[in-house]
């Protein structure tokens, strides 16, 4: 079964995929993290309004999801990761490195980078895991 | 899309250091370490500064592998001394150090391990940097890492920032003519370590990897005979480059899982950085080669160094043996149990190590990935 993204059960499958077997490579770096994020997707030419999720993690498991359409209240989170829904869908696909991502401007990540220099595995894997969720594009 | 960054300005070669006759400023912290301050290596830069009327304040305190309070206290006297020039001479500790230096001292506010790339870093309002290495490996020289241990936890955090690259490089081989035989060779197999994994990463490029592929060439050339004969001006020169044009490679590329697991071993079993890379190297290369297109790349690099074989993967481990080969000639160790660590200490820092290795900035992009099990199953067979 696949997904539309962004969507409620999209997130909820990104969850399951963390949880499961085929998060291991994240659940085995992230397995001292503690901090929630959120991914947020900003609108561009081919998704007309911005979407944000929201992603609880603790010590290698995923507690829970939220998903939040443009000008709904989003809960504070410690963590921000930021980019246009078309590189959004690169970084799905595997076309993009989440972390050249972030060093060639097309995402922003904000929140303590002291942090984030300790697990950058546990961030890469976070965002590569969007990978493995069976994706329909709008 | 992707960037090209190196120094400003690269001089090398012999006689390099009389860049130095022109610079013109106000007040110098020399960056280095007491060791070349006895071998008097760092007075002929000095003195160099000194005619030019500038007021050198000596910092010679890195002793060991650079560490946030070093470069605290290093910061407190560039503000007093108000510093325009920053002069790391040394290796590849004294540089990282001095570049540490120097953010904290534009920043005081800031934390090292703040520093995230593509975020604001200001430098240069204050200061700017020359980098004039000592030995023949770290390449910091020429790139925007720096490797710093945080005291508190141990680890060794890997940062970078593209506003770090020097503004000056300074690759003069008479500093090295006098480095004892096992520090050229430990550094020359970190020249290699770059080069072969720049070379072979997942973010290798058309821009680096000329970079790398002159580094390794030069490396199997010249690392034995610089050993060898170590007052040889034209061999040192060789090796001096070709640590600057692997830092290149590697700034623009990135490190990869052999120094995930060297700094990660390092800090944990206190094992500096050259002597570990020498043992890791051969066993992440033989982890990697499992995949099909790091055999086509070290076949292609095989090829370089004019070894002879029919089909990729006997390339690539040709070169692989070839590595080996060239470690053990140079005399250097190749087990973790040759530096008196015991299968106890082994088992008791497994965890820790491994924890430090998966998050170290060269697990990213390895050219092939690793879990936890793999980690520990090669420091075994390291052991
Ligand atoms: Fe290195």
């Amino acid at each position: 079964m696949s997904y539309k993204f962004p969507s409620k059960e999209w997130i909820e499958s990104y969850k399951d995929t963390l949880n499961s077997e085929k998060g291991k490579p994240w659940q085995e770096a992230a397995k001292t993290w503690e901090g929630d994020f959120l991914f947020v997707i900003e609108p561009d030419e081919r998704l007309e309004k911005g979407h944000t999720f929201y992603i609880d993690l603790w010590h290698g498991e995923c507690r829970k999801v939220d998903s939040f359409e443009e000008g709904e209240k989003v809960p504070e989170s410690e963590f921000e990761y930021k980019g246009t829904y078309s590189n959004w869908l690169k970084v799905i696909s595997g076309e993009l490195d989440p972390i050249k991502g972030i060093l060639t401007r097309k995402f922003t990540l904000k929140g303590s980078k002291a942090k984030v220099m300790r697990a950058t595995k546990a961030a890469k894997e976070l965002v590569n895991s969007a990978q493995n969720v069976d994706t329909e594009f709008f | 899309m992707w960037y090209f960054r190196s120094p400003k300005n690269i001089v090398f070669g012999e006689d390099a250091i009389s860049y130095l006759e022109d610079l013109e400023g106000k007040s110098v912290l020399l960056v280095t370490d007491s060791i070349l301050m006895n071998l008097e290596i760092p007075q002929i830069v000095i003195k160099l500064l000194q005619k030019n009327n500038m007021n050198v304040t000596i910092f010679d305190e890195v002793n060991s592998e650079p560490t946030i309070n070093m470069a605290e206290k290093g910061a407190k006297i560039a503000s007093e001394n108000e510093i325009d020039w920053i002069v790391a001479v040394g290796g590849g500790s004294v540089i990282d150090c001095a570049k540490s230096i120097w953010i904290l001292y534009e920043n005081p506010e800031m934390r090292i391990d703040e520093v995230f790339p593509e975020d604001p870093l200001p430098l240069r309002n204050k200061a700017r940097l020359i980098a004039i290495p000592t030995t023949s490996g770290t390449g910091s020289d020429a790139n925007w890492a720096v490797v710093i241990t945080d005291t508190q936890t141990g680890q060794k955090l890997s940062i970078g920032h593209k506003n770090l690259i020097p503004d000056i490089s300074i690759v003069d081989p008479q500093f090295t003519l006098n480095l004892p035989k096992h520090v050229t060779a430990s550094t020359g197999i970190d020249v290699l370590a770059h080069s072969i994994e720049a070379y072979t990463i997942q973010w290798r490029n058309d821009f680096s990897n000329p970079f790398a592929l002159q580094a390794i060439k030069t490396v199997f050339k010249y690392l034995p005979k610089a050993v060898e004969e170590g007052q040889n001006l034209k061999y040192r020169e060789e090796m001096h480059n070709a640590a600057t044009m692997a830092g290149i490679a590697i700034g623009n590329s990135q490190i990869g899982g052999a120094h995930a697991l060297a700094h990660s071993a390092g800090a944990v079993l206190n094992i500096n950085h050259g002597n570990i890379i020498a043992v890791v190297l051969p066993y992440m290369m033989r982890f990697c080669v499992e995949e099909e297109e790091v055999a086509r790349l070290y076949s292609e690099i095989a090829y370089h160094i004019h070894l002879s074989f029919s089909t990729p993967k006997e390339g690539a481990l040709k070169l692989i043996d070839k590595t080996e080969e060239l470690i053990r000639n140079l005399g250097l160790k190749m087990k973790l149990s040759d530096f008196g660590v015991t299968k106890k200490q082994l088992e008791e820092n497994m965890e820790k190590m491994c924890d430090f290795a998966i998050n170290d900035t060269g697990s990213l992009v390895n050219p092939r990935d690793f879990t936890e099990d793999d980690i520990k199953k090669l420091y075994n067979e390291m052991f």
